[in-house]
């Protein structure tokens, strides 16, 4: 039986409130039927006889009710055992000191009932949620016992009187003083105290033995196969392989299975002990020799095993558990009559060794695989936070050389667009910290460039210039959302939006051919616009020399693209023979051509002149030719939803450069690169998470695969328009600017200011991403830590480093080796810096990633 | 240019001055405590009347306050209007109830690009919402100044406001927005709250902004007042 209301009603309302505890009465009610139930059929040969009740939550929760965090009241739960069986006897105790004890025979002389409950704390080895493990073991468990699943989070919580009553009628022990909290022993003994208990572990009461213990999380599985007869879990969840049978929930439930087997009056026959004891020991050695054959397979074939010492120590101690175990057999064997026992010591002493075993391997694996380098992430958050340093200096360093040079623009340096920008990007880098806002962080990027629109509308209307430009880039900006809640629907399938569009246009069928034809022709039209435009810019004369065969070599491709995704959408009817090579040969050929501008740029920049006359308009060429170098592969790339983007592009560049003229610092136009950038990543249909990469991107033009050149279109795929494309188009953030004084003058302040735009763009990056990093280090515990921080953190990381990689590709391209020597050293002491970090802080993350995967 | 600029727009308000009714603190606080007493009386009406709530019932409640808190600030707000003897008070109420469309729509675009879900179960939600920002922002505007573009321009893209009305629609108007703005921030979170949901969260936050720029306003005033007549003396 699973309890699910139980969970909604402590997230919404919180622990103490009125739903929670009708909630739990309820449950209360349903578990004493249970028990009564139980309780009736338990005679010997009854059909509850050999019934065991487990009771437990798949986790704890705070006073809120919230949970998925690392701290004691969300990772503790409890878990309550009942066994109908005859009391164990007092051997039990022995084998684990931090159970109940047995040392007061007045007291327990006094046992009467049968009934015995145990209850321990669950510790949660990995925060792998147990409602896994629990689910999958709760269908063998049917069998032989009644799985109750709830979170019975009332035992490790503070007593109000009501919620705590759920279970004193069962137990007739007052349940709060079960509390296993370690803050909460001072209370609980005073309330066993009040009770006239005699140990706060023991409870004895109307003749019920209740008993606390905890035990780990990871002993759970193998326990209760142990149990049912099972075989262990193996390699499966990793952390349960490992697990050692916990020998009070074992006894509870075997007891004295054996007792029968023996004649009653036999002096020779041995104890209950004894006999528990050895078919205890028979389980252990199993248990035992299976973990020790995983931790090697496991060393074996993990990248980042276990270290050798480690190995060795864990062998030794197998190996001397396993000799004493062979000795005292063999010492069986030579005893030829049937009535030879191992002795009680011997037992206890194999039983220490085998623990000795456990407890060494479970100390192992906690240190590597679920300890973080703490050393190391510090030191690549300090690298991090150098690299902020650096980035700050320099473009402070930069901003002092434009005041020093050109005198006439040392006006307020802290203007209302540093502050703003500086805020935004402030505002978007802490809610971060938060894992909501990770999860709508598309939405959370939108509003934020949503709003620094507005406040440019706002500056345009109050400089009455290019409002249509502001009006156009809001535009832009709310079809960049709807796309995006496009995108978002279609994570979710069901999502209402889905439904709603649908419901919008119910006169539409999908299926109808002229609608297909209408869907599939939407984007070619859209490239054939972008064509036109690029065809324009030659016609104009913008693009000259070799640059306009780079755009041509564009337009070129964006019509094979039209080609081949017609081909794709059989919208031609073709010849048998072109649908045999249509699937690859056209990407191919666009790759081509993309590698061949990409090559015919650098010539460009290695040979030309530097001529001071017409610098603007090269750099506007150059600008042209690297995007258009780019465009065509990204986006056969990311296929037909690239389409609208490209649309966007063309748009961006529009206002972009009306924007740029707007603006009185480049701080805040770069802010809003940055995010116009986030919007795009996730306007493509991406999200952070690794099954929101396309790996069909990968394929696309190659059928075979191989590792270096899928992961290079993947790559492209993922962050050509969020990484690469904008990299290369911050120049356009510039080039309008500035359109007096002289030429010489001129230049030379313009690749200042590029230089600046690119350090505040690598500084923006770089907060963000030290913002995710810190998110990450103190979430690293967090239910959530695979689905949602990790990937988070593993594509921010490779944006970053993309990103920075580019930068230096960008500025050696556009600055040329004439005037960057030394703009290009700041740019390496910027954006170098943050690449090295990268490899240090992903380190742990990928070992840890390892270990958890295999 | 700035200050050539600067210079027109004192003229200008110097000439208008003369027009305009004076506003004393007290009127302020009297106009303040009746908007702010219409909000209170709108929530207690649906409260206590109809027994709706914003969380239940957000649509409902939304056009319960636009519509009782609309009114009141038309008519309050026409007395103070420009050139009074130009402009009768029915004239300025007139188009005091035309600018509440027109805001809605300038309004809810806003809203939609910053985020604002579409569809037609989220259509009353907003479209109530932003008929109460219009009454908020747009409309106390409209009664006083009509289609004047230099004082539009002059209170919402420039933020100058020179005179005492001209605080007491700025300041507001922009709390309102603002306060909007800031209201939004909660919704992505998971507390799965019923508040959360578009536009209850965001009608608390306009309201308590609204409220702000309210008190600020008479504030400012108070002291602006004393200041004005120190200057005068």
């Amino acid at each position: 039986m699973i309890f699910l209301v139980k969970d909604h009603a402590g997230h919404i309302f919180g622990v103490d409130s009125l739903p929670m505890i009708e909630k739990l009465q309820q449950y209360n009610g349903m578990l004493e039927k249970v028990v009564d139930v139980l309780e009736s059929q338990s005679r010997p040969g009854g059909l509850h006889e050999n019934t065991l009740l487990l009771v437990m939550g798949d986790h704890g929760q705070t006073i809120n009710g919230d949970h998925g965090g690392g701290s004691a009241e969300e990772v503790e739960t409890s878990i309550f055992a009942m066994s109908m069986k005859k009391p164990a006897p007092s051997f039990l105790w022995e084998l684990d000191n931090s159970s109940c004890r047995m040392d007061l025979p007045s007291r327990s002389s006094r046992i009467v009932s049968s009934l015995r409950l145990l209850v321990a704390a669950m510790k949660y080895f990995l925060h792998i949620g147990v409602a896994r493990s629990a689910s999958a073991i709760s269908g063998h468990l049917r069998k032989y016992a009644l799985g109750l699943l709830a979170e019975t989070a009332m035992l490790g919580r503070k007593p109000s009187d009501s919620s705590v009553s759920c279970l004193d009628q069962t137990v007739k022990a007052k349940w709060f003083s079960l509390q296993l909290r370690r803050k909460d022993k001072a209370e609980i003994e005073r309330g066993m105290s009040n009770e006239d208990l005699v140990s706060p572990e023991n409870v004895f009461l109307d003749g019920r033995e209740v008993c606390i213990s905890s035990m780990e999380q990871l002993d759970f599985a193998v326990t209760v196969s142990a149990l049912l007869g099972l075989p262990f879990p193996f390699g499966s969840l990793f952390c349960f392989s490992i697990g050692r049978v916990n020998p009070v929930l074992y006894a509870l439930a075997t007891g004295i299975w054996k007792q029968t087997s023996y004649s009653v009056g036999d002096p020779q026959s041995p104890s209950n002990l004894e006999v528990w004891m050895q078919n205890y020991v028979d389980v252990l050695c199993i248990n035992s020799w299976q973990v020790k054959k995983y931790i090697d397979v496991y060393s074996a074939s993990s990248v980042i095993g276990f270290s050798n010492e480690d190995l060795l120590h864990v062998a030794k101690l197998y190996a001397q558990a396993e000799e004493n175990w062979l000795h005292t057999l063999n010492d069986l064997a030579q005893c030829k009559s049937g009535s030879c026992y191992a002795s009680l010591g011997s037992l206890k002493r194999q039983i220490v060794l085998y623990s000795d075993f456990f407890a060494s391997v479970a100390e192992l694996a906690r240190t590597k695989w679920t300890e973080f380098d703490l050393k190391r992430m510090g030191i690549g958050f300090g690298i991090m936070l150098a690299s902020m340093f650096f980035h700050l200096l320099a473009i402070l360093w930069v901003d002092k050389q434009c005041m020093v040079s050109f005198t006439s623009h040392s006006s307020s340096r802290i203007s209302f667009g540093l502050i703003f920008s500086s805020i935004i990007v402030a505002i978007r880098a802490v809610s971060f910290l938060s894992n909501s806002f990770i999860l709508e962080e598309a939405k959370v990027a939108n509003f934020l460039l949503a709003t620094t629109g507005m406040l440019y509308l706002r500056h345009s209307t109050l400089r009455n210039k290019m409002v249509l430009e502001a009006l156009a880039f809001l535009l832009l900006i709310s079809i960049l959302k709807l796309v995006i809640e496009l995108g978002v629907s279609k994570q979710g399938v069901d999502s209402p939006f889905l439904k709603m569009s649908l419901s919008w246009m119910p006169c539409i069928d999908k299926d109808s051919p002229f609608w297909m034809c209408v869907a599939d022709s939407i984007p070619m039209l859209a490239l054939f616009a972008l064509n036109y435009m690029l065809y324009q810019s030659i016609a104009r004369n913008l693009c000259q020399g070799i640059s306009k065969y780079i755009v041509s070599g564009t337009i070129f491709s964006h019509m094979l693209i039209t080609v081949h995704w017609a081909l794709e959408s059989n919208l031609l009817t073709v010849p048998l023979v072109l649908k045999g090579i249509r699937g690859d040969y056209i990407p191919r050929i666009i790759y081509a051509i993309g590698v061949a501008q990409l090559l015919s740029l650098t010539p460009v920049r290695l040979f030309e002149e530097d001529v001071a006359s017409d610098w603007e308009e090269r750099i506007v060429n150059k600008t042209v030719g690297m995007l258009s170098a780019w465009s065509p592969t990204v986006v056969i790339l990311s296929g037909k939803q690239g389409w609208f983007i490209m649309r966007f592009k063309s748009l961006k560049q529009d206002s972009g450069i009306g924007t740029a003229g707007l603006l009185t610092l480049n701080t805040s136009s770069v802010t809003q690169w940055s995010l116009f950038a986030t919007c795009l990543f996730f306007c493509t249909g991406h999200w952070c998470a690794f099954d929101g990469l396309r790996y069909g991107a990968a394929f696309i033009g190659f059928d075979e695969f191989n590792l270096i050149r899928q992961a290079i279109l993947l790559t492209i795929d993922t962050f050509g328009f969020s990484h690469i494309l904008p990299v290369f188009g911050l120049p356009f953030l510039v080039v309008y600017r500035y359109p007096f004084g002289q030429a010489e003058k001129k230049k030379q302040f313009f690749f200042l200011q590029l230089c600046h735009v690119y350090l505040i763009y690598g500084l923006v990056m770089a907060t963000t991403v030290t913002f995710t990093i810190i998110c990450v280090a103190l979430q690293r515990r967090h239910l959530m830590v695979w689905g949602l921080f990790a990937p988070k953190f593993v594509f921010d990381v490779v944006g970053l480093t993309l990103t920075d990689f580019m930068i230096c590709v960008a500025s050696l391209f556009y600055f040329g080796p004439l005037c960057i020597r030394g703009y290009d050293l700041i740019d390496a002491g910027g954006s170098g810096l943050p690449i090295a970090e990268n490899g240090d802080e992903l380190v742990p993350v990928l070992k840890h990633n390892f270990g958890s995967s295999t | 240019m700035e200050r050539k600029k600067k210079n027109k727009l004192v003229k200008a308000s110097a000439v208008t001055k003369s027009t305009l009714r004076t506003v004393s603190p007290l009127q302020t606080y009297v106009l303040h405590l009746i908007c702010g007493l219409g909000l209170a009386s709108a929530f207690w009406v649906a409260h206590n009347v109809y027994s709706v709530n914003l969380i239940g019932n957000p649509a409902q409640t939304l056009r319960l306050i636009w519509v009782i808190e609309a009114p009141i600030v038309i008519l309050l707000y026409s007395v103070f209007r420009q050139n009074p003897s130009q402009c009768s008070y029915v004239k300025a109420v007139a188009r005091g109830f035309l600018a509440l469309p027109f805001g809605a729509i300038a309004n809810a675009l806003g809203a939609i690009v910053l985020g604002a879900p579409i569809g037609i179960k989220y259509f009353p939600g907003t479209l109530n919402w932003s008929l109460l920002m219009s009454a908020l922002t747009f409309v106390p505007a409209a009664s006083v100044f009509g289609s004047s573009w230099t004082e539009w321009h002059r209170i919402f893209a420039q933020t100058k406001p020179i005179d005492n009305i001209d605080y007491m629609i700025c300041l507001p108007a922009h709390g309102a927005v603002i306060g909007s703005w800031f209201g939004a921030w909660p919704m992505p979170l998971d507390w799965e709250r019923p508040w959360q949901e578009w536009p209850v969260s965001v009608t608390y936050g306009s309201i308590a902004g609204y409220l702000v720029g309210m008190v600020a306003s008479f504030g400012i005033l108070l002291f602006h007042g004393v200041r004005q007549r120190v200057k005068g003396d």
